[in-house]
């Protein structure tokens, strides 16, 4: 009787011991999504577009214990939708964000850092793991802490008419200053020189500012008041000035800005990756239209940066199954899944994309996109990106309104406003 | 068993009313009261971002956006686009008004198409009003053109925006002023108008002396109307120009979204909020009183 009692305890122990050294040696990870208790998550998007075509059923199939609930936020919403159901104690688990709101997000203690579950991810699955580029993480991590991923970063490239320009037999532009001559070579009663927004978004600013060679002070705040913020604040105003932009420019958004391209009323244009499928339905690529990078300023060719947007998956404070939300952010990161979403949306951080022929036969101009791709830089977000927003419109707005401010006198006084952001 | 029947009469004329005002009331306190005290509560706190707790500030919320550039500048552009709707709108309610009163034949056809602009969605109206006043391609230039003038910037220029934007709020709001202003001329007894005519009083007489002072508390309503509806206006201003060019069209309303979804700032925009809601209140007040003396 006491030999059995023995033999019971020491099996115990054994079993007990046993589980344990798996789920050491594991680091908690197979163990936890092998149990049969079901884990929950609540994953949400900011577009319909960004979630994949296969939309989790491999997932589902795959971890028959985590059920994924998938909802669609609209980015603008994101935010503040989050933070109400988050202080609720009800916020999703994964929420994808525009980048530049990544910093209040951390300080309102509403995101958890992720890198222990990303070096379980990049030990489990190197192959995986080593395929999202720099920008991919990049929009993800602030103080140098990463909360996510980014599967989708899409730059703003200059676009021009291959056709109109070959048979003004002029040389496609490599500078801006260059891309002035072209907008006043080309500026005619039937079209404009060069299609731009009004000052009604900075973003689109902040890609040209950062091609010209700007930089960001410390706290991530934009210097309008240095060579290349006065180089961009002129540029705009002789875009005005000399009319190679629609008069009604001020007026316009992306919309106008775009339609004036692919209707054929504009004969360059700063536009996003993800709208060349359009253009292309109208234009043919190689042919009629091409696109590169934005371009680079005379001499301050080493400090350009190619700038773009990301819209990266975070996890936010109130997941508590952190394990098998990185196996949702690895589903995302799949070549197949990632694929879906370039080839109808947004251009993708995961490299293995870039090069495959199912995507560059779909989409002409890849090929040419592959190497840049892989050198995109995150635009700085602040704490105040907003106010930093508004500030940088009021003194757009100014020079593109008013033909004799004086851009650098604009740039320094605006400048005086956005230091006293911090 | 009379003096039941008296209790029961005094029960009927005295509290039913109030019973059967309750529900609407419990509703309107329930949803609008509960928002407007939490505003209020939120304007006096100075809330982190995306935080909901915060220090008592007291109203240094509201000093603080006096002080704003750009806050003035909405508030200037309100009283702007709410005056100009609310003077250019009462006109036009009370002409089509008389108007639709003195259609003999088919009134119900001109009365249902009054109505046509406010019920298109502020947005669809926006995007009409776009097409309408663009300037490369808009019917407007096409016309200017036509007849030999030069095309106009209307949405590019400071002050053809804030124009156009209150035209088209005039034209999406004014029809509901002026189906009040009809349901007042409607219920002015008829032997008025025939004891005036047998007394020789002019047609103008007849309005200013009889007409005018009927429909007195519709005229209050309808530009209680006007105005809490312009001040409140988003749906139109925000598609239709987004509040430039450089904020020409940048109102109150549109200045507090920008505040709480852009900014991230809750408690100003908060106070924004009070303010817009204690202007509707007040003009309120001023019109209601206005109209009363005059009845």
């Amino acid at each position: 009787m006491l030999n059995m009692r023995k033999i019971l305890i020491w099996s115990l122990i054994a079993s007990f011991a046993m589980t344990g050294s798996v789920v050491f040696a594991t680091g908690g990870s197979e163990a936890e999504a092998g149990e049969d208790e079901p884990v929950e998550l609540t994953v949400w998007f900011g577009r319909e577009n960004f979630i994949p075509d296969d939309n989790f059923a491999s997932f589902r199939a795959k971890y028959d214990n985590i059920i994924v609930n998938v909802d669609v936020i609209p980015l603008e919403q994101a935010l503040t939708e989050a933070s109400t159901a988050l202080s609720a104690g009800k916020g999703p688990d994964i929420l994808q964000t525009d980048s530049r709101r990544i910093p209040p997000l951390v300080q309102a203690n509403l995101l958890q850092e992720i890198e222990a579950q990303l070096a379980l991810w990049q030990k489990e699955d190197p192959a995986s793991y080593n395929n999202i580029s720099s920008s991919g993480w990049d929009h993800a991590t602030h103080d140098g802490k990463r909360y996510g991923v980014a599967f989708s970063a899409g730059p703003f490239n200059h676009v021009y008419r291959l056709d109109w320009l070959e048979a003004a037999g002029l040389d496609a532009p490599t500078t801006w200053e260059e891309l002035l001559d072209v907008a006043r070579a080309l500026n005619t009663d039937d079209h404009i020189g060069y299609s731009i927004r009004g000052a009604n978004s900075t973003v689109w600013f902040s890609s040209h500012y950062m091609a010209m060679g700007g930089k960001y002070d410390e706290n991530d705040v934009i210097q309008l008041d240095s060579e290349a913020g006065i180089y961009a604040l002129g540029f705009y105003q002789t875009l005005v000035r000399e009319g190679l932009v629609s008069p009604d420019v001020l007026a316009w958004g992306s919309g106008d800005m775009r339609a004036a391209f692919i209707t054929g009323r504009a004969a360059q244009a700063p536009i996003g990756t993800n709208i060349f499928p359009s253009i292309q339905e109208e234009l043919e690529y190689g042919v009629q239209w091409a696109a590169v990078p934005p371009l680079k300023r005379e001499g301050a060719e080493d400090e350009y940066r190619y700038a773009s947007l990301g819209w990266p998956h975070v996890v936010t404070s109130a997941s508590e199954d952190l394990y098998e939300a990185s196996l949702v952010l690895r589903y995302l990161a799949e070549h197949d899944n990632a694929m879906s979403i370039a080839l109808r949306y947004q251009p993708t951080t995961i490299m293995s994309v870039w090069d495959d022929p199912a995507y560059i036969d779909v989409q002409p101009w890849a090929r040419d996109f592959a190497e840049p791709l892989r050198n995109m830089t995150r635009t700085p977000p602040n704490l105040y990106i907003t106010d930093m927003d508004e500030i940088i419109l009021d003194a757009l707005g100014e020079v593109m309104s008013d033909m004799n401010a004086d851009p650098a006198e604009v740039a320094a006084r605006y400048q005086l406003v956005l230091n006293d952001l911090f | 068993m009379k003096g039941r029947t008296i209790s029961y009469n005094r029960f009927r004329n005295l509290v039913l009313p109030y019973f059967l005002v309750l529900p609407s009331i419990l509703l309107v306190c329930g949803v609008l009261g509960y928002a407007i005290v939490v505003a209020f509560y939120d304007s006096l706190h100075d809330y982190p971002m995306l935080a909901t707790t915060g220090p008592f500030v007291g109203f240094d919320n509201y000093i603080e956006l006096f002080g704003k550039a750009h806050f003035q500048n909405a508030i200037v552009t309100t009283f702007v686009f709410v005056f100009g709707t609310v003077i250019v709108g009462m006109v036009l309610s009370l002409t089509l008004g008389l108007t639709l009163y003195n259609l003999k034949k088919s009134a119900r056809i001109f009365r249902s198409m009054t109505l046509m602009p406010y019920l298109i969605s502020g947005v669809a109206a926006a995007v009409i009003w776009r097409f309408l006043f663009n300037s490369d391609a808009g019917f407007v230039n096409l016309v200017i053109q036509t007849v030999g003038g030069e095309p106009v910037r209307w949405l590019s220029d400071k002050t053809n925006a804030l124009i156009v934007v209150t035209m088209a709020n005039i034209w999406k709001i004014f029809p509901m002023s002026t189906l009040l202003i009809l349901a007042g001329l409607q219920v002015i007894d008829p032997d008025l108008y025939d004891a005036a005519t047998i007394d020789g009083a002019s047609s103008r007489q007849t309005f200013v002396r009889i007409t005018l002072p009927l429909i007195g508390s519709y005229l209050s309503t309808s530009l209680i109307w006007l105005t809490f509806a312009s001040f409140n206006m988003f749906t139109i201003i925000y598609p239709l120009t987004g509040g430039g060019p450089v904020r020409a069209t940048e109102v109150m309303a549109l200045f507090m979204y920008r505040l709480a979804f852009g900014s991230l700032n809750f408690s100003s925009s908060s106070a924004v909020m009070i303010m817009l809601l204690a202007l509707n209140v007040g003009f309120s007040v001023i019109f209601i009183k206005l109209f009363r003396n005059r009845v």
